[in-house]
């Protein structure tokens, strides 16, 4: 399994033109955001406004790095679906490895290469304030988003993994790329505030297991900047302003803490393990 | 002889778009230890179907298999371990270098590190391999790709080695190569070699021929055995005056076929051309002998006329 895992990565990683694009339309949205987009949000708070600009920021960072742990994890999937369209997979099934651990080769290949992209995204997020002289989230806050980031990988991995092994073209993935790349940004509630959006999509974004891994690494990038930037609001109205930017989620007025949605992306991850495992034992024995 | 495989009443069938399609229709064979075996049939014939089967890609409806001594759909992960497969495709990693997809190949079969250094020199020696081992797969030439794959095939010092139309779109001095190649591994190192190939020059140098057709056996033999059942030596006769030859040829009964000016005599021995051309030495122009081929072999058993595409 190990074996097969580190040749999809290994595969990954050669295409490097591939990897360089991938990772260059994310720095591309950060770029966007941060020059122009970022302002969008901002024009309506007149006091505090470089320190409100510095959140606004730091929230779109969040975004986008919980965005990369979905985007990359599945791009890894291209080799699993090239393997399946030019049968490479049939030079493997003829080896003594057990078939279920071929294919649970590529759930782990494409877990790495989730990991290593997302990581990089995030270092560049973590430099771009250091370099920027901005406010630098702690090195306790750091190693807790680098946590949820491996759990999101690894929920990621096993979703896309469970829906991958029904893909049989390189057109349908293609498209399912596309249409993924689009809602995965409206499913975290990166490209408009959730309080702009009508009740029942803000309760289908809740549900959506990711996009907690996107409200905790808010809380994390904001944190330490957000007090600041909203000291003249009082602590009614910047509790509503959080539920309305995703930075909290409050369900019949219960407001989900930190380990609340750390176990949402634990528990779906192992439904979707679960879940993965039954398909591999219909299909891979 | 010791068989290192043996299928009996082996049978496969497809649905496609509801419709069954008995791509094996209970078939039996085996293969002798150490021997060149040569597997033909047209495509469509259920050749790769079979393949499949004995590589323990695809499991078989009914039927019994022993490879190596090993049952089929018992004992897969021994038979996994006794063969080596060069496929029609090649299926080796083309943006890796050959050394990488040998030592990512290697690994499957759990070989020591040592083990696994000494195999991948081993096979790069065999299949000669040193020229080009750290280049990608993909800017390799057919002929040295080929080799990859034989060494790929090799990795785990297998017992059977089957070779899906290994020659096949190789220029003629490369397919020589790979040919002497594959030969050498049967007469030197002992492998058993299962070939499917549509050069009928290649199979007519095996040991033993099945040729299959419509999910059946055809027929089986040496290929002399073939060729004396299954094709004719012909006697190609321009005679001097043909409308007086041709009634004397009726007149003796002996059976003939006319192509343009030449008369054509199906002979049953290739020495009974000799009191022919005896008998007629004055009534004839010119005379040749053609001895029957494998390729007469092939077409006669597997029909000209329903050519599949």
């Amino acid at each position: 399994m190990t074996t097969l895992a580190m040749r999809n990565v290994l595969l990954y990683f050669r295409d490097r033109l591939g990897v360089f694009f991938s990772l260059l339309s994310v720095l591309l949205i950060i770029a966007l955001f941060v020059l122009f987009l970022g302002n969008f949000f901002v024009y309506n708070y007149s006091e505090n406004i470089d320190a409100v600009n510095e959140v606004v920021n730091n929230w779109i960072f969040a975004g986008i790095l919980g965005v990369t742990t979905v985007t990359t994890t599945q791009g890894a999937f291209v080799v699993m679906v090239n393997d399946k369209v030019h049968h490479l997979y049939k030079d493997f099934y003829s080896t003594p490895v057990k078939r279920y651990r071929i294919v649970a080769g590529y759930a782990l290949g494409s877990f790495i290469v989730g990991t290593i992209m997302s990581m990089i995204i995030f270092v560049v997020l973590v430099a771009y304030n250091a370099v920027m002289g901005n406010h630098v989230m702690s090195v306790l806050n750091m190693v807790i988003t680098t946590g949820i980031l491996l759990l999101s990988v690894l929920l990621n991995a096993f979703m896309i993994f469970f829906f991958t092994m029904y893909i049989k073209t390189n057109q349908a993935f293609g498209a399912i790329s596309t249409i993924l790349g689009t809602l995965i940004g409206f499913m975290m509630g990166i490209y408009v505030p959730m309080g702009d959006l009508p009740n029942s999509i803000q309760s289908l974004i809740r549900f959506f297991p990711q996009s907690h891994t996107t409200m905790l690494f808010r809380q994390l990038f904001i944190e330490g900047i957000a007090e600041n930037a909203f000291s003249h609001i009082p602590a009614e109205d910047l509790l509503e302003f959080q539920e309305a930017m995703g930075v909290i989620y409050v369900i019949n007025g219960y407001q989900l803490t930190m380990m609340d949605s750390v176990l949402i992306l634990a528990g779906a991850t192992v439904l979707f393990f679960l879940l993965s495992v039954w398909r591999m034992s219909r299909r891979y024995v | 002889m010791e068989k290192i495989i043996e299928v009996q009443s082996l049978t496969k069938s497809y649905m496609v778009k509801g419709k069954e399609i008995r791509a094996v229709k209970g078939i039996d064979f085996y293969v002798e230890k150490g021997t060149l075996f040569s597997f033909l049939g047209k495509n469509g014939a259920g050749k790769s179907t079979t393949i499949d089967i004995l590589c323990t890609l695809l499991e078989p409806d009914a039927g019994k298999v022993l490879i190596n001594g090993f049952e089929l759909g018992k004992n897969d992960f021994e038979i996994r371990q006794s063969i080596g497969i060069v496929f029609q495709r090649s299926l080796l990693d083309s943006m890796l270098t050959v050394y990488e997809n040998l030592k990512i190949r290697g690994k499957f079969y759990k070989f020591s590190r040592k083990k696994l250094k000494e195999r991948i020199e081993a096979v790069t020696e065999i299949a000669q391999l040193q020229e080009f081992l750290h280049q990608p797969y993909e800017k390799l030439s057919g002929g040295q790709r080929r080799r990859a794959d034989i060494a790929r095939a090799l990795i785990n010092t297998p017992q059977i080695l089957f070779l899906d139309e290994p020659t096949t779109g190789l220029d003629s001095g490369t397919r020589k190569e790979i040919w002497a190649t594959i030969r050498a591994l049967q007469k030197e190192k002992g492998v058993t070699v299962f070939l499917t190939t549509h050069y009928m020059e290649e199979a007519e140098q095996s040991d033993y021929i099945t040729i299959m057709g419509h999910g059946e056996i055809l027929a089986k033999g040496t290929p002399l055995e073939l060729k004396i059942k299954y094709c004719h030596d012909l006697l190609k006769i321009v005679p001097k005056n043909p409308e007086t030859f041709k009634k004397t040829l009726t007149e003796h009964k002996i059976d003939f076929v006319q192509n343009g000016e030449v008369l054509e005599i199906i002979l049953d021995a290739t020495t009974d051309a000799i009191p022919l051309v005896e008998r007629f030495r004055y009534d004839i122009t010119n005379v040749e002998i053609v001895n029957g081929t494998m390729d007469d072999v092939f077409l006669d058993i597997t029909g000209q006329e329903d050519v599949q595409i």
